[in-house]
């Protein structure tokens, strides 16, 4: 490993050679405007284009919509004497105090730690490379494929607040009605998770390798 | 040092047999598949089971499907659920509602030609609060499983829950009535104040002159019916304010709101035997009328009374004596334009027979029992002065009734049986009396001499007042004058008190001979101790003296 | 091909012909550069069948039970997303649609139009647009989320009333150990390989 560090990578790209994302074959580039997999069909690039203006728009598009979906509320409950809004931490506080708390603990990690993580990790990155200061790659790199690999589930709660909609509606006794920040933060889920598709990994990695 | 398989000598090549390749191709699936196979067997078990489970498809219509949800609304038979609506859509005919519903295997024996169905909703029907559990709980269909024996797959649902659920043991009979008044299906059947039915249904009759009511008496009550049995409208509160005073007569609060139908037997009813299933029965409008005893005869009478008959009414009493014989029946106006007066005939009903009825038989002149109309009977009563009077029965309420009696020094009359109907003669009323009597009351109100009594009483106040001056001045003397000299009298007192102490005390003058008395009067007390206790043990000493001191 | 390239950080690597039932990274980053396994292209259609009776008993019958004062309610998995849907999230009902019905779906009906024909030996048109269409949804398939998602609705209903789960449920749970495997078991090498063979 060491002998690599020591001489300047050799990349694909002073090599002429793409990497096709979709099937991950090896290509040699060619001279064209757009480029096809032989194997897939698939566009490839040799960097994917507006990477990161995409995925800066996309994560800040995430982060203002993260706001409401945490200080309004989620959801309502219509019960016989009250009706009650619930944001998403309220959800988690009412489902410590019922004694479920590791449940609590799971959606407390999923719906509020989460999102916020891979808003702050994706937006470093974004920084770091913006700026042409990639130091360390390799954990940044680790960063970005946890923030990938974990952002899906934080759609637990969407998932679980649909249970809830379509069994919660006993008339008059229990019904449960979803507000608009339910849509915020499915919206922040969603946003985030294409932004860490449309982040190229590879530009962490082209500040050491400048070939 | 191991020789590669290729450089092994052996046999020459042509010598060896060649592998025959086998021909048949043996399809051997891995083992993996069997997981998708165990799958495919889950889930055919299971679709088995729920298909099973399923139960029998039946159709109900009505004319809304109001409050039924299609997979939501339940289907309950004695508060057990036993199906579920699964699909709601509109008729072909646009007209009704078909419901399709699920009815569990178990159950499916239920379902039969006379099976209903309705909805369980809120219902609010006077008497009948019905279904609250639903406003939280949802509506649902009710059923009442039916006896025959036939399996029927399409209902026609009732729009109201029967009144009567088969199986709940009664009978049913008909009443007939001029109006429904306020009954309506469900109002209550009253048997002595105890709920004992319910009117399950009622239609105009045809020619639209009159009604007909069904009513269900529920068991033990049916058994009281009997062919002499009579029913009326207890409807709401039955006030009448008569010339007897204020009478309140009503079945229950129910039926004040719902109307009400109440039967009783009369007293002198002589039939026994239970009335059978649709026997018909009349409905009187009141107990009063259902309950008196037919009057078979009724003489109509004209009475022209002097004065307002204003507060006589229609159906006030014809009264004897605290006797009802009879009834206002009509009261008209006349003119009589040759005479260019006007007069005010009110046509009463007399019943003889309740004269008869209630009179001792030895009393009673006319035996004759040909007089059916009571005639010679009433001759008589005329004959011997008895008159008609407007009397007043409610001064509150100004209600008059006509009062039959005897009046004094009155111009003899007869009956004038030739006009029809025929004429009673009448008296004047008894307003004069009240009047006269208030204004006797008056009279002496008046003769009280309310002045001088006040005048007196001023004059006693005033002198109250001066009693009153003159104590107060005595008191204010007592003050000035008398107060120092007892206070002098207080101090000298004081001062006795302390010569006294003084005295007392020790070294004081009285000190030392009140000791010495005390020492002598001590000493005589002990003598005198000795002395008893002597004449203790010598009591004859009291009488011969002291015997001389032995030497 | 000689020569393997990163596709995360774009390190080229020499490749002497693809290792047989290996997990080969890249010396750099230690991304995956390609996975094979041994076995046939049986066990994915396998899981693949299973996959799919699995996924239709998710979908047809109900997942979960709530029993409140005497009524039962029962909520389907689309019956859930309707419900979103009824309440005017039309947005947020097609996305629970989508990422927990349709993905899994199209996955499994891809998998099986491209391995049934490999497996029995013929080439069907279109397998590599099916391919490019896999790989896109398979970030977007989360029928893992959704059943944590469920039990997580269960535990917070079943501090309210009772409630119990039901036959789609469990289907639905198995069917994502299904997605999963069939994951595993065809990386991205041993698909084309396989998709290559059916040409021969």
């Amino acid at each position: 490993m060491s002998s690599l560090r020591e001489r300047a990578a050799v990349t694909g790209r002073s090599l002429g050679l793409l990497v096709c994302t979709r099937c991950r074959a090896t290509l040699r580039a060619i001279a064209a405007e757009e480029q096809r997999c032989p194997r897939c069909h698939s566009p490839v690039h040799l960097r994917r284009p507006h990477s990161l203006a995409t995925t800066t728009a996309l994560v800040i598009s995430a982060a203002l919509l993260y706001i409401p979906a945490n200080v309004l509320p989620v959801m309502r409950t219509h019960t016989f004497f009250s009706d009650q809004d619930d944001t998403i931490m309220s959800g988690v506080i009412s489902l410590a105090h019922s004694g479920s708390w590791p449940v609590a603990l799971l959606v407390f990690f999923a719906s509020i730690v989460v999102p916020l993580l891979k808003l702050i990790a994706l937006g470093e990155i974004l920084i770091a490379v913006t700026r042409k200061s990639v130091h360390q790659p390799q954990q940044r790199s680790r960063l970005f494929r946890l923030v990938e690999y974990v952002g899906r589930w934080s759609m637990l709660d969407v998932f679980a607040m649909s249970l809830l909609v379509a069994l919660v509606q006993v008339q008059s006794l229990a019904t449960v009605e979803v507000r608009p920040a339910a849509l915020a933060f499915a919206g922040v889920v969603v946003l985030t998770m294409l932004a860490a598709q449309s982040f190229d990994e590879r530009l962490l990695w082209d500040g050491e390798s400048r070939g | 040092m191991a020789n590669p398989v290729a450089d092994r000598a052996g046999p020459p090549e042509e010598e060896l047999p060649s592998a025959v390749p086998d021909p048949r191709r043996r399809v051997r699936l891995p083992y993996v598949w069997i997981l998708p196979i165990i799958v495919v067997i889950a889930g055919a078990f299971v679709a088995v089971r729920e298909k099973l489970a399923e139960g029998t498809s039946i159709e109900i219509t009505f004319h809304t499907a109001d409050d039924l949800e299609p997979n939501k609304t339940k289907i309950s038979y004695k508060a057990v659920e036993i199906g579920e609506v699964k699909e709601i859509h509109v008729s072909k005919d646009r007209k009704e509602v078909v419901v399709e519903a699920r009815i569990h295997r178990n159950v499916s024996d239920y379902l039969v030609q006379d099976t209903r169905f309705w909805v369980v909703r809120p219902r609010v029907t006077g008497a009948n609060i019905s279904g609250l559990g639903t406003l939280v709980s949802g509506a649902y269909i009710g059923v009442d499983v039916g006896h025959s024996a036939a399996p029927e797959h399409r209902f026609i649902g009732l729009e109201v829950p029967p009144i009567v659920t088969s199986g709940l043991p009664g009978r049913e009979y008909i009443l007939h009535a001029g109006d429904i008044g306020s009954l309506n299906i469900g109002s209550a059947v009253f048997y002595r104040h105890m709920p004992a039915g319910q009117v399950v249904a009622y239609s105009l009759d045809p020619g639209g002159a009159s009604v007909t009511v069904k009513v269900f008496i529920n068991a033990p009550y049916d058994t009281f019916v009997t062919q002499d049995t009579k029913f009326w409208q207890a409807s709401g509160v039955d006030m009448s304010i008569d010339s007897e005073g204020v009478k309140l007569h009503t079945e229950s609060i129910a039926s004040i709101l719902e109307g009400g139908i109440a039967f009783q037997s009369p007293k002198d009813s002589t039939a026994s035997a239970e009335a059978a299933v649709d026997t018909e029965f009349k409905l009187y409008s009141d107990r009063e009328r259902a309950l008196r005893e037919t009057d078979t005869v009724a003489e109509t009478f004209i009475m022209y009374f002097q004065g307002s008959l204003r507060g006589l009414s229609v159906g006030a009493p014809v009264d004897l004596r605290g006797i009802n014989i009879g009834e206002v029946k009509r009261l008209s106006v006349e003119y009589d334009h040759v005479a260019g007066e006007l007069r005010f005939p009110v046509e009463v009903d007399i019943f003889p027979q309740r004269i008869r009825a209630r009179a001792r038989p030895s009393s009673v002149k006319n035996t004759d029992l040909s007089d059916v109309g009571g005639h010679t009977m009433i001759d008589s009563m005329v004959a011997h002065g008895m008159r008609a009077a407007l009397k007043d029965g409610n001064l509150l309420t100004g209600q008059k009734y006509i009062a039959v009696d005897v009046v004094k020094g009155v111009a003899r009359e007869t009956v004038a049986w030739d006009a029809h109907p025929p004429i009673f003669p009448t008296a004047s009323g008894g307003i004069d009396e009240i009047t006269d009597s208030i204004g006797s009351v008056a009279k002496k109100l008046d003769k009280v001499p309310f002045d001088q009594i006040s005048n007196h009483l001023i004059a006693t106040m005033a002198t109250l007042d001066q009693t009153l001056k003159s104590t107060d001045s005595l008191l204010r003397n007592v003050d000035a004058s008398i107060a120092p000299q007892v206070t002098a009298t207080l101090k000298e007192a004081q001062e006795a008190m302390k010569n006294a102490k003084e005295a007392m005390s020790e070294g004081g003058s009285l000190n030392n001979g009140l000791g010495d008395t005390l020492v002598q009067l001590s000493r005589a007390a002990k003598s005198l101790g000795a002395l008893a206790d002597y004449l203790e043990r010598h009591p004859e000493a009291l009488i011969r003296g002291k015997p001389a001191d032995p030497p | 091909m000689s020569v393997i390239v990163c596709h995360a950080c774009d390190l080229a690597h020499r490749a002497d012909g693809i290792v047989p039932a290996a997990r080969v990274r890249c010396v750099r980053c230690r991304a995956e550069l390609y996975r094979t396994n041994a076995a046939g292209v049986d066990t994915p259609l396998a899981l693949a069948f299973a996959a799919l009776v699995l996924f239709i008993i998710a979908n047809a019958y109900p997942l979960v039970a709530f029993k409140v004062n005497g009524t039962t309610r029962l909520a389907t998995l689309t019956g859930a997303a309707l419900g979103l849907y009824d309440q005017g999230y039309a947005t947020l009902g097609l996305l629970v649609i989508f990422t927990a019905v349709l993905v899994p779906l199209t996955q499994i009906l891809a998998f099986l139009y491209v391995l049934v024909p490999v497996r029995l030996g013929f080439r069907a048109p279109g397998q590599e647009t099916l391919f490019r269409v896999l790989a896109a949804l398979r970030p977007w398939g989360m029928s893992e989320v959704f059943v944590l998602g469920a039990i997580v609705a269960l535990v917070k209903l079943s501090s309210e009333a009772e409630v119990a789960p039901r036959i789609a449920l469990v289907a639905y749970g198995l069917l994502m150990f299904m997605l999963a495997a069939m994951a595993s078991v065809t990386p991205t090498e041993q698909f084309w390989q396989w998709i290559s063979r059916g040409r021969r």
